[in-house]
């Protein structure tokens, strides 16, 4: 049996540092730790859909242009 | 409309528990006519509540879940290592019911903890899918 299987990419650390903010300022201005953004930006941690939108309305964006998902197939 | 809890949390809430707790198991000591029992849990629970605290004022994960204040990732961390420190319990408690049953014993008060746990984790399981 094959299940799918969904690699999530995000742009987070590119909009951050564009914007020339810290780790730590993102996470303060989202209400989250300063590890919570070094685990999204690392694609270790997959933040809930609320945190999802608050992150791209900071950047003033949607949540397709943060996130993108890739299909695959595990088996 | 985008809701999510402040970081800021209670740092004594984690220590006021550990304090409670091993308070009464002192004074459980006390009550069963072992003073000195009870005087090295006071001191033992003492020395980790200060450590406990203290920690609690760092800005890493364990410090922010000991201020009862994690964010999303820090409660999904917390309550993966609550389950885990379960199932290590209750592993634990089956192991001594099989070695005292097997030694002759009735198996308790071993097999009545995994009874418990089982029981718990049940009506938990109950409540919580309906929540969800």
């Amino acid at each position: 049996m094959t299940s799918k299987l969904y690699i999530v990419k995000n742009v987070v650390r590119e909009l951050r540092t564009a914007g020339g903010l810290s780790q730590a300022g993102l996470g303060g201005a989202l209400g989250v730790s300063r590890q919570t953004i070094n685990a999204i930006e690392a694609g270790r941690y997959l933040p809930s859909l609320p945190l999802a939108m608050a992150l791209a309305r900071y950047f003033d964006t949607t949540v397709e242009q943060v996130f993108s998902c890739e299909d695959g197939e595990k088996s | 409309m985008i809701r999510m809890k402040s970081p800021r949390g209670r740092r004594l809430v984690v220590t006021g528990v550990m304090v409670v707790g091993g308070g009464a198991l002192a004074l459980g000591a006390l009550a069963g006519g072992q003073p000195l029992l009870a005087a090295m849990l006071a001191v033992l629970i003492a020395g980790f509540a200060a450590i406990t605290y203290r920690w609690s004022g760092g800005g890493g994960d364990v410090a922010a879940l000991l201020r009862s204040s994690g964010d999303e990732r820090q409660r999904m961390i917390d309550m993966r290592s609550t389950a885990f420190a379960g199932v290590a319990t209750i592993l634990f408690c089956l192991g001594g019911g099989v070695v005292d049953l097997a030694r002759g014993g009735t198996g308790n008060p071993w097999t009545l903890i995994c009874a418990v746990s089982g029981v718990a984790y049940a009506l938990a399981l109950g409540i919580l899918r309906r929540r969800a």
